[in-house]
């Protein structure tokens, strides 16, 4: 009977650690959602104040949700035009690194030839530059190629910006991929170009989707060379749409707001897509080198 | 689920791809329209002989000028229809314009017609030789009679115009006499001692006297400071350069100044500043003349009424009165090969100077320019006393950050910041300051 009891004191001991654990382990999970979601609820809340209202009390309530904002930011700034810009330019941009990274990565992890560590330092360095600094050599080559003010300069700028961190992340995935299993399909008889697109590629699925979101992202999200190399309402990015409510001295706040939220809902269904694979790919990529 | 996205996915890359070629394909029409960052000289169409002049603006979007000016490019190009088209870029964020505007002056495909807005920039852009000499143009009295005396004088570089001066910034003190009320004071004030007492007044009955900033180019605290300056050093402080002796007084000015603002001052931008003086949280504030129309719009109700403006303030005895003033918006157009086209640039200059399109201009925005306006019915009452008051002052300053180099200019803010933190002594903000020149 003591025996017994000694036990359910021990497994009353337990329960309470454990209850504390989970208790803990909970806060600690709520704070840091609400420590990553609070800034998003405030953008989407003050989206829908007015602009006085957003002076008075940039924490209040809005009194009546003002869904014209929405309007405004679709209706003023052309946001339509620009998100549609956005995504030829993101997807495109994002297709072409990818492959061209992934070509570069099976060459640089699989085969042994002389410089292959030096050509790969050449593309990492590329990471380390600011790319602020590069704007008269860009603008200098692109307007001499007469791509000045097209989506197609964004593009190929996009694709070779972004090529450093792509083939770094992919390299790291290729090289963790066993020799043997390639060496039994050049054994069976597969060429070059069917070991890389039949086993390779799809073998490597999770970090080509790790390296197409990192490109995705930047190409969303750039400013500086959309503003840069691109003039015209038709060519512009939503980059661009959503500064269209700021000018040299006064921002209309509550518009500019909508149009971030409007802006970032591409993201976010992306993310809601491949969440598996992105996921998986960040914390795989995370042991690999 | 897995099928759909492999679908959806693949549907994206096919449109967007497809769509790329033909955004590339349609290129040539995009960029035979918009050949502003060409060398050519005109953008001539199969069928006519029409100059195409690009103008990269500002003024656009949400900008109080943007409607108006849009009307009076509009209507350039009706009048010249067949002959002359002026096609207006849109950019709203002012620093990336100002980025762009560097890159291609640079790189030798300068815009055909721009804006900007510091003496700095008007040397550089002077000096790169890439910008059309405008001076013969307005030796032209019936032009350069539109503007204010002297001022094509100050937009000089080796006596030579590249650029027109167009938009002037004129700074006001403003007092919020509800509040003042409130603690006592009728009157506003004119010297910086009496400002010490309303703001102690203000400050007794939890009332912000003021509200500083200093990120970004801590740009209603610099007025403050260029108002300092004026008070100590007088109409030529800036010729003295940063040596003597004024610009440390006046540092110590800014110092007792963010002993009476909000507490938010440390980091805060001119959203913070705007919040507090629109919602009546703070007392006295400056800023150009553009305000006043968001003042009206986004102030709490009755707080463009119970607006005083004032001119600079005296100190140690010095005279009250100045006024601090700078170009806001110079005029530049490219280097031109061919005649025709520099003719149609010219023509649109003189077009956009006109007295009443100018007076319009200034009704709608808000904004003062160098052009010689007229005051109208039309004319917002503030603005119109911020044009008496600055017009019969004794003498006018420019703006700390106008007539500074770039250097200084952005040194101001992280030295006013160690200024306010005590990190620095008035004199050690000054050495800042004059680190950054070197």
């Amino acid at each position: 009977m003591s025996a017994k009891t000694a036990q359910s004191i021990v497994r009353e001991k337990k329960n309470i650690r454990d209850y504390l654990a989970s208790f803990f382990k909970w806060v600690l999970i709520i704070f840091f959602a609400v420590y990553t979601l609070f800034p998003l609820l405030w953008l989407f809340l003050t989206s829908l104040k007015t602009n006085a209202e957003y002076f008075d009390n940039p924490f209040s309530l809005p009194a009546v949700p003002q869904w014209q904002n929405y309007v405004n930011a679709f209706q003023q700034a052309n946001l339509g035009r620009m998100i549609s810009n956005s995504v030829i330019v993101a997807v495109t941009a994002t297709v072409i690194n990818v492959m061209i990274a992934s070509m570069l990565s099976y060459c640089l992890s699989r085969f042994k030839f002389k410089g292959r560590e030096i050509i790969f330092t050449f593309f990492s360095v590329g990471v380390l530059v600011p790319l602020n600094a590069l704007m008269v050599p860009y603008f200098s080559i692109f307007s001499k190629m007469g791509l000045v003010d097209s989506l197609g300069a964004l593009i190929i700028l996009y694709a070779a910006i972004g090529l450093p961190i792509s083939t770094f992340i992919i390299r790291g995935f290729m090289s963790s991929f066993p020799a043997e299993i390639e060496e039994a399909a050049y054994i069976d008889g597969s060429g070059f170009y069917g070991r890389f697109f039949k086993m390779i590629l799809p073998l490597t699925k999770t970090g080509l989707v790790t390296a197409a979101t990192f490109e995705f992202i930047t190409c969303w999200n750039e400013f500086v060379y959309a503003n840069l190399l691109t003039s015209s309402p038709v060519t512009k990015t939503i980059q661009i749409g959503i500064r269209y409510f700021t000018n040299q001295f006064t921002t209309d706040y509550v518009s500019m707001y909508a149009a971030i939220i409007i802006s970032i809902a591409p993201s976010i269904i992306g993310y809601m897509l491949f969440q598996k694979q992105v996921i998986s790919g960040l914390t795989s990529g995370a042991v690999k080198g | 689920m897995g099928k759909i996205i492999k679908r959806i996915v693949a549907l994206m890359v096919v449109l967007s791809m497809t769509m790329a070629i033909f955004a590339a394909c349609g290129k040539s029409d995009v960029s035979q329209s918009t050949n502003s960052t060409s060398n050519s000289t005109t953008g001539k169409s199969a069928s006519t002989e029409k100059v195409v002049i690009t103008f990269p603006s500002i003024w656009v979007g949400t900008d109080g000028k943007a409607k108006v000016f849009g009307q009076m490019v509009d209507s350039f190009n009706k009048e010249n229809e067949s002959k002359i088209e002026v096609k207006i870029e849109e950019y709203t964020d002012y620093d990336a314009y100002e980025d762009k505007i560097r890159t291609t002056i640079s790189t030798g495909n300068a815009p055909d017609i721009f804006t900007f807005k510091s003496s700095a920039d008007l040397q550089l852009y002077s000096e790169s030789g890439k910008l059309m000499d405008l001076t013969s143009y307005l030796a032209d009295k019936e032009w350069s009679n539109k503007f204010a005396e002297g001022v094509i004088k100050t937009a000089q570089y080796k006596g030579k115009n590249f650029a027109l001066p167009y938009e002037n910034a004129v700074i006001a003190i403003m007092f919020n006499k509800k509040l003042l009320n409130s603690v006592g004071v009728s009157t506003v004030p004119t010297t910086y001692e009496e400002l010490w007492k309303v703001c102690d007044a203000l400050k007794a009955k939890k009332i912000f006297p003021t509200a500083q900033m200093t990120n970004k180019n801590a740009w209603t605290s610099m007025l403050w400071y260029s108002y300092a300056l004026a008070a100590v050093g007088g109409p030529d402080v800036y010729e003295k350069g940063l040596d003597d002796p004024a610009f440390v007084e006046a540092a110590k000015i800014m110092q007792k100044m963010f002993t009476y603002t909000s507490p938010d001052a440390l980091g805060a931008d001119a959203t913070v500043v705007n919040g507090h003086f629109f919602n009546e949280r703070s007392a006295i504030y400056t800023n150009g003349s553009w305000i006043l129309s968001r003042i009206k719009k986004e102030g709490v109700q009755g707080l463009y009424d119970n607006l005083a403006i004032s001119a600079g303030l005296g100190y140690n005895g010095s005279k009250p009165g100045a006024y601090v003033n700078a170009v806001q918006a110079y005029i530049a157009a490219a280097k031109q090969d061919n005649p025709a086209k520099e003719e149609a640039i010219v023509k649109f200059l003189k077009y956009i100077c006109d007295v009443d399109r100018v007076t319009e201009l200034s009704n709608s925005s808000g904004s003062i320019f160098t052009i010689k306006s007229k005051i109208t019915d039309q004319t917002e009452k503030l603005q119109a006393t911020m044009i008496e008051q600055s017009t019969a002052a004794p003498y006018m300053i420019g703006t700390f950050e106008s007539a500074m180099p770039t250097k200084v200019v952005t040194a101001f803010p992280p030295a006013l910041e160690g200024l306010i933190l005590g990190e620095l002594t008035p004199e050690q903000f000054v050495a800042e300051l004059k680190a950054a020149n070197k």
